[in-house]
């Protein structure tokens, strides 16, 4: 707003100058909804986490605090679900690559989640048995379900951590992302991480049912790999 | 200290992220860096929102942040080496309907403001692009009042000459 003793700016100016154009045209100078979208990604636990914090202290919020986004995330998914193989020899990850932090395509997800089977209830989660527990004491004891993570960034790497230990938990963890981030950047990863707990909890129809859905609803994806490795056909 | 209740950041995440991002664009920071320019301006609104007086407005308080990691980034050695005046179209350009246009005006505006110091550039955008008045811009940039109003006359002076010029120069 101007004040009284502003001068008229350049844009408002009638008739307008050159110089008053190109101030206008500077005002239309904005991001796309992908770029914000991928900010936001970024940004995840810093956009919804408490004020006056650093970011909590997972995986995935350290690696938003160096820069690294939604690919890096992608990345993480990835080398996590492959360490996870036993019968596969585990690649060692080296430094995350400088080209992460670079834009990434953020496909939007809306649509195609509403296409996907429905799934159990985020809000009755099944508690992991005695065994998964034990087993995953160190991946799942980060927080219980009831603690929601602060921002899907931070939920998918807590059920990425749960898939070695407890696939139970991780799928609960994914169906939760599902119901609290319906319309999620993060929502290819999420179907990767519960079809790869179903494939686990040999729960196979159900990991077809889903691979069938994940393949339909986002046809192309650079996921599609991993899904057909999950459920072979 | 205001009545009003304090937005959190996701909300002004909606509110300001474009503008933020289309400021630290006019301010000189390449399109590639903006995201990560843009990141660091919102971790520092997390980090200092709590402590937020409301003294000022929220708006110009954000974007008293956004001028210091602008100008922090640009004193940074390897960019002073750089002169990116023009770049190539962005996604949004390539998306206009008339993409060409939109670069057109997009590398006319970086090249008025790319020819200003930091002080006066500032001024510009704040003023000229952002819609601040002249106190408020002020505030933003910590100078007084006079001086923000120098500034942009001279700023206005010097990018009214680089047209002239370039409008010689073709004819």
């Amino acid at each position: 707003m101007s004040m009284p003793d502003d001068p008229e700016r350049l844009a408002d100016v009638r008739p307008r100058s050159q110089l008053g154009d190109v101030f206008a045209s500077a005002a239309r100078d904005l991001p796309s909804d992908a770029q914000l979208a991928e900010l936001a990604a970024k940004l995840g636990p810093v956009l919804d986490g408490p004020e006056g914090t650093s970011p909590k202290p997972s995986n995935a919020s350290t690696l938003v605090k160096l820069g690294v986004g939604t690919g890096a995330l992608a990345l993480l998914v990835a080398v996590g679900l492959t360490l996870g193989r036993s019968s596969q020899p585990a690649p060692v990850p080296g430094t995350v690559p400088k080209s992460a932090t670079a834009p990434v395509a953020v496909e939007p997800a809306p649509a195609a989640s509403a296409s996907l089977p429905p799934q159990p209830s985020a809000q009755t989660p099944e508690p992991p048995s005695k065994a998964e527990s034990a087993a995953g004491a160190s991946s799942s004891k980060a927080a219980p379900v009831q603690n929601k993570p602060a921002s899907e960034a931070a939920l998918l790497e807590q059920a990425r951590r749960a898939l070695n230990g407890s696939p139970s938990y991780a799928l609960q963890l994914a169906n939760q992302h599902r119901a609290r981030f319906p319309n999620g950047v993060l929502s290819q990863e999420r179907e990767v991480i519960a079809i790869e707990a179903l494939r686990r909890l040999h729960r196979t129809s159900d990991a077809d049912q889903r691979a069938g859905a994940f393949s339909k609803a986002f046809p192309g994806s650079a996921h599609q790999r991993m899904v057909d490795e999950a459920v072979p056909k | 200290m205001s009545d009003e209740p304090r937005p959190s950041v996701r909300q002004i995440f909606d509110e300001h992220a474009r503008y933020i991002w289309r400021t630290l664009r006019h301010l000189g920071i390449p399109e590639a860096e903006a995201p990560d320019l843009c990141q660091e301006v919102f971790v520092i609104v997390h980090r200092r929102l709590s402590s937020f007086e409301g003294r000022s407005s929220l708006r110009t308080w954000l974007y008293g942040i956004c001028i210091r990691v602008a100008s922090e980034y640009r004193r940074r050695p390897h960019v002073r080496k750089e002169t990116p005046l023009l770049e190539p179209a962005s996604e949004s350009e390539q998306q206009a309907s008339s993409p060409d246009s939109a670069l057109e005006q997009r590398n006319a505006v970086q090249h008025l403001l790319a020819i200003l110091d930091d002080d006066k550039r500032q001024v510009v955008v704040l003023y000229e692009i952002e819609g601040f008045s002249m106190k408020e811009v002020a505030e933003i940039i910590e100078c007084p009042l006079q001086t923000a109003y120098s500034r942009l006359h001279a700023a206005r002076a010097l990018m009214l000459s680089a047209l002239n010029a370039e409008k010689a120069a073709q004819s």
